[in-house]
């Protein structure tokens, strides 16, 4: 991973006032260390200096014991350069938001600031993400998950927030998120003065104009899912619609929420995989060699030649049938029934062939830390061969029938724009953000497995509407398809997993790992305390990032292009809310 | 033999037509959308799964029809009945051959096209009264669609008028007795667009877009009343078929067939064609995405109806020219 | 580019036809049954020597294995042979999701994935079941046995 240069770092936020100690850590780059009060300071610097670090990865807290450390992400898509900035809060601090400069930052912050009990100051909606009122900050290390034998009773489960706030001890569980001398999202001037004022608004702040008419109606506040045709799960949007336009939206997410990163603290590293499987289940592979690769980097360990085409084989594999689960439902979301059963007779193939390999259909835990769980088989390789040749055929029809269709074309040409500095700004990754012009592939930028052995085009569109981002699907599936015979024709003879111990136990320290989910960039950041379990496991949700960015486009639209819209970034709830 | 008993006779004639129709066209709508998404449809109830529909018939029948609390218990009853009255009416009057018509109206095609729209009433009825906001804004894009598409369809008919010179329906189809009005291909083409709205099939299904309104005005019925709601949509559907049948297709006849030879099966081959329209029908709803409601007014306001008045006057202009050569040779 | 509008529509309609004359790729399921294939996970089921008598040893490996505790494992210990009679091995199938970490943990190869996959149950009570009660518990070998399995790796043979 290229790494900026420390003097240049340190003299830039020296420049701006902002005291720091800078280190190098192995398997995780340029960390540098601030003050809670200079921790937006220093966000702001490294925006705007020449480093130019303008894309938030991601934004996450980690409880050290003695503070919360937040750590914000960077990166610099112009030098390709990322850090690490690490800002210590008390346990009863207050979290300045950073939203007006990279509104990435927004649902991440909210999710921090419930999870680990902050305060917010400065963000616009600081309402709870995931949990229910009343729920403990768990991510905290003294909340203690259920033992085994609660576990095994399955009698007396049921959500109550009071056996997680048992431990909380002193803290309210009520506390509110708003720091008390916050100024409330409804008055103006939500952000302090003198701060950059962005041009793009949060969803819950961004109102349309009244309608085209002028007309003044009554509105509507309408509450589209959890429980509906097609949000893709259990989203719920909270519609403001006047008539048919949507004037004001907002995303409700947590009904899938199982604290994934909670009990992966209490997981040796070869069994997370099966927390992560249900994350993003459409893709489940990815995020496993998401962890497996940051469980090897901390480990020193070199999978073989074998594990890794394995890997790449069974992923792209994974990244067609998860695209194609897209492409049908995108397809529905517009009214047409036609390719959404097209698409799953190529879906089914597939699944056959991820049986095979790995035994089960969706949920694989398969790739592990040193290489994979099994070894290829014949028959699969029988399958592979028979499903490439079937699927040369349909991409080619099932691209037709949607994307030629003249219906379809009106419906989603010109919708739900991104430019390419909103892209960068909401932390858009994978598909959304080459479709809006932004040629970044973690498998070809920071090759992992056998990427670098790979033949592959990225496909790119500088549109950044509905359709490009339908187009730059359709082809990435072309090109998985490409890499897969690629893996089937090449594929190396050799152990299929390295020469690990069984029960893991990786030094201390931490790693950071991202790999190309079928929804973008997916990371898995590691501490490790040296023990057999993680001491924290953050998991990067690309959907996340992907929802909070489409809702703010929703306002303006109908209700129609609000089902097409967000239907197009391609959010899965397992994985947004883990 | 009695009058009445004649008139009754008849309109359970329709009755049961078009309750028949409805149980086949679902069977149908299953079966052919199953081949069109390379499934096979209902397979295990009777032979081929024919038996499906009836059983389905039977459950809504016997199925509890529970009312929600805060809907307007007057209107949420009255609306299927007033969906359903309509359509049930248009039956009346359709040729089905030379004399297997109800009642032969001189004014055929305009009754149809009268008690046709009174359904988006219904419909909006529905809507209000179901107090559910999908269903509010699926009754409200219903009588949009009413409002925008009424005047355009029944323009794209009127070539076809001029043409045969009447609107008797029986006229109509006599008229093609050699030649089918489908020669007047533009405005075939308007009607069917036209059409398609009017009868709420896919392209145009904005009443209950199923992606965006659940199940648009139909979501909070349930029971025998979700059942008149479903009948109708599929009966409208069998009006709409066998109008663009008898305007443009040649009802019941055969072309250079005498039509005394085909009189014996005349209602079969009305039929036959009729049930090829809805196939086609079927098939479009299984494949084409939805338009947006934006996009279905604009294509009624900004196209369909300059365009089908145009082309009236061409039609007019066409058939003025070629009676004058008629004439003068 | 510039195409008549409408061609694309009816291209849309002419593959759907294309597709109604092709055979369906479906499975009449109950009639008809998929052949899983041989790595398919499915409910977990104990394994049983030549003779009948259960492989488990009663070392409560899958037990600690097991993330969700589906299974537990109660066990007598005879206090002079240090036999071990298991006195129920319980599993909560409604509550397995089927990973197979127990049976990668087990080091005697006494458990499998099997291929029941009809675990649809009309009362929630058939949902947690006895895998093995009251069996004596299979004892080691004369011989010093040292069971070495590579990490990761899955039961020899099992390989298709």
């Amino acid at each position: 991973m290229p790494q900026p240069d420390l003097t240049v770092v340190r003299s830039a936020l020296e420049r701006a006032g902002v005291a720091v100690s800078i280190e190098e850590v192995a398997c995780l780059g340029v960390v540098c260390r601030v003050s809670a009060d200079s921790a937006r300071a220093a966000v702001a610097t490294l925006r705007d200096s020449d480093l130019a670090f303008d894309f938030l990865i991601d934004l996450f807290g980690i409880d050290t014991g003695e503070a919360i450390d937040v750590v914000y992400h960077l990166r610099s898509f112009s030098r390709d350069e990322e850090i690490v900035v690490k800002a210590a809060h008390d346990y009863d601090g207050v979290l300045a938001s950073i939203w007006d400069l990279l509104p990435a930052a927004l649902m991440p912050e909210r999710e921090l600031c419930e999870l680990f009990g902050l305060s917010l100051l400065g963000h616009p909606n600081p309402k709870r993400l995931l949990t229910t009122d009343g729920c403990a900050p768990y991510l905290r290390k003294f909340v203690e998950i259920r033992s085994d034998e609660e576990v095994r009773d399955r009698s007396t489960q049921h959500v109550n927030p009071k056996r997680l706030a048992r431990a909380a001890g002193s803290i309210a569980a009520e506390e509110p998120m708003v720091a008390p001398d916050a100024p409330s999202a409804t008055q103006d001037g939500i952000v302090a003065p003198g701060t950059f004022q962005p041009t793009l608004l949060p969803a819950g702040l961004r109102r349309a104009p009244a309608g085209v008419d002028q007309v003044t109606t009554e509105h509507l506040v309408l509450s589209m899912g959890p429980q509906h045709p097609s949000t893709h799960g259990v989203l719920r949007l909270n519609l403001e619609i006047d008539g048919e336009e949507v004037v004001g939206a907002e995303a409700i997410i947590g009904y899938l929420h199982r604290g994934i990163e909670k009990l992966a603290e209490s997981r040796r590293y070869h069994t997370i995989g099966t927390l992560l499987d249900r994350g993003d289940y459409l893709a489940g592979i990815h995020s496993e060699l998401a962890l497996a690769l940051a469980t090897e980097k901390l480990l020193e360990v070199e999978s073989p030649r074998r594990a890794n085409y394995l890997r790449v084989m069974l992923g792209e594999l994974n990244r067609i049938a998860s695209h194609i689960t897209w492409y049908g439902p995108a397809g529905l979301d517009a009214g047409a029934m036609g390719p959404f059963l097209y698409t799953f007779r190529d879906r089914e193939l597939l699944l056959d062939i991820l049986e095979d390999v790995t035994g089960a259909r969706m949920m694989f835990n398969y790739v592990r830390p040193g290489g994979v769980l099994r070894d290829f088989t014949t028959t699969a390789e029988a399958k592979i061969r028979h499903f490439l040749d079937v699927f040369a055929v349909h991409i080619e029809e099932n691209d037709e029938i949607l994307m030629g269709n003249e219906i379809f074309q009106a419906r989603t040409q010109g919708l739900g724009v991104f430019s390419r500095e909103a892209a960068l700004g909401f932390g858009l990754t994978g598909a959304n953000l080459r479709a809006s012009g932004v040629s970044w592939d973690i498998r070809r930028d920071r090759p992992y497995a056998a990427y670098n052995e790979m033949d592959f085009d990225i496909p790119l569109s500088e549109v950044g509407d509905v359709y490009a981002r339908t187009a730059v699907r359709l082809d990435e599936m072309r090109q998985a398809a490409r890499i897969v015979r690629q893996c089937i024709d090449g594929l190396p003879e050799g152990e299929f997993t390295a020469k690990v111990p069984k029960v893991l136990r990786p030094p201390v320290g931490e790693a950071y790992a991202a790999v190309e989910s079928p929804r973008g960039e997916l990371g898995v950041h590691i501490v490790s305390d040296g023990s057999d379990t993680p001491y924290r496991m953050r998991y990067r949700p690309p959907a996340l990032y992907a929802l909070q960015a489409g809702e703010t486009l929703l306002p303006g639209g109908l209700i129609a292009d609000a089902v097409v819209l967000m239907g197009s970034m391609d959010v899965v709830l397992g994985e947004i809310d883990r | 033999m009695n009058t009445w008993l004649i008139v009754v006779l008849r309109f359970l004639a329709a009755l049961t037509l078009m309750l028949v129709n409805g149980v086949v066209m679902i069977y149908m709508l299953r079966k052919v959308l199953g081949r069109l998404h390379l499934r096979l449809g209902p397979m295990d109830n009777g032979p081929w799964g024919m038996l499906q529909t009836v059983y389905d018939v039977i459950k809504l029948l016997t199925k509890e029809d529970p009312t929600p609390s805060a809907v307007d218990r007057g209107l949420f009853f009255l609306a299927p009945a007033v969906v359903f009255v309509p359509s049930l009416m248009a039956y009346i009057a359709l040729p089905f051959s030379r004399t297997w018509v109800v009642a032969d109206l001189p004014l055929g095609l305009l009754f149809v096209f009268a008690v046709m729209s009174l359904i988006p009433l219904g419909i909006l009825m529905a809507g209000w009264a179901s107090n559910n906001k999908w269903s509010l804004i699926g009754a409200m894009r219903a009588v949009g669609a009413q409002v925008t598409y009424e005047v355009p369809m029944l323009i794209a008919a009127l070539p076809v008028v001029m043409m045969a010179g009447s609107l008797n329906l029986g006229d109509i189809v006599r008229a093609q007795h050699n030649v089918w009005f489908v020669v007047n291909v533009p405005a075939f083409v308007l009607f069917c667009i036209a059409g398609l709205i009017e009868s709420g099939q896919t392209p145009f299904d904005l009443a209950e877009a199923e992606s965006e309104l659940v199940a648009g005005f139909a979501t909070e019925y349930s029971a025998m009343k979700f059942g008149l709601l479903f009948l109708s949509e599929f009966s409208n559907t069998f009006i709409f078929s066998a109008l663009t049948v008898t305007l443009f297709f040649g009802g019941w006849q055969v072309p250079f067939v005498p039509a005394d030879v085909v009189q014996p099966i005349a209602p079969v081959v009305f039929m036959l064609k009729t049930y090829i329209g809805i196939f086609f029908l079927m098939a479009i709803r299984g494949t084409l995405p939805r338009v947006r409601v934006d996009q279905m007014l604009e294509l009624g306001w900004k196209f369909l109806l300059p365009t089908s008045i145009a082309w009236l006057l061409i039609t007019g202009l066409i058939m003025k020219i070629g009676s004058t050569l008629a004439v003068s040779r | 580019m510039s195409r008549i509008y409408g061609t694309g529509i009816l291209r849309s309609m002419i593959i759907a036809f294309t597709n109604f004359l092709r055979p369906p790729i479906t499975m009449q399921y109950p009639h008809e049954r998929w052949v899983l294939p041989d790595r398919a996970r499915w409910a977990v089921a104990p394994l049983y020597d030549e003779a009948g008598a259960p492989k488990c040893r009663a070392c409560m490996a899958c037990v600690k294995a097991c993330p969700d505790a589906v299974l537990a494992l109660d066990f007598d210990t005879d206090p002079e042979t240090k036999d071990k009679q298991i006195v129920s091995f319980s599993y909560q199938v409604g509550a397995c999701m089927m990973c197979g970490l127990c049976v990668e943990a087990c080091p005697f190869d006494a458990l499998e994935m099997s291929h029941v996959y009809e675990l649809a149950r009309i009362a929630p009570d058939p949902l947690e079941y006895e895998l093995l009660a009251d069996v004596p518990a299979a004892k080691a070998p004369k011989r010093a046995e040292h069971p070495s399995k590579p990490i990761c790796a899955e039961k020899e043979g099992d390989d298709a």
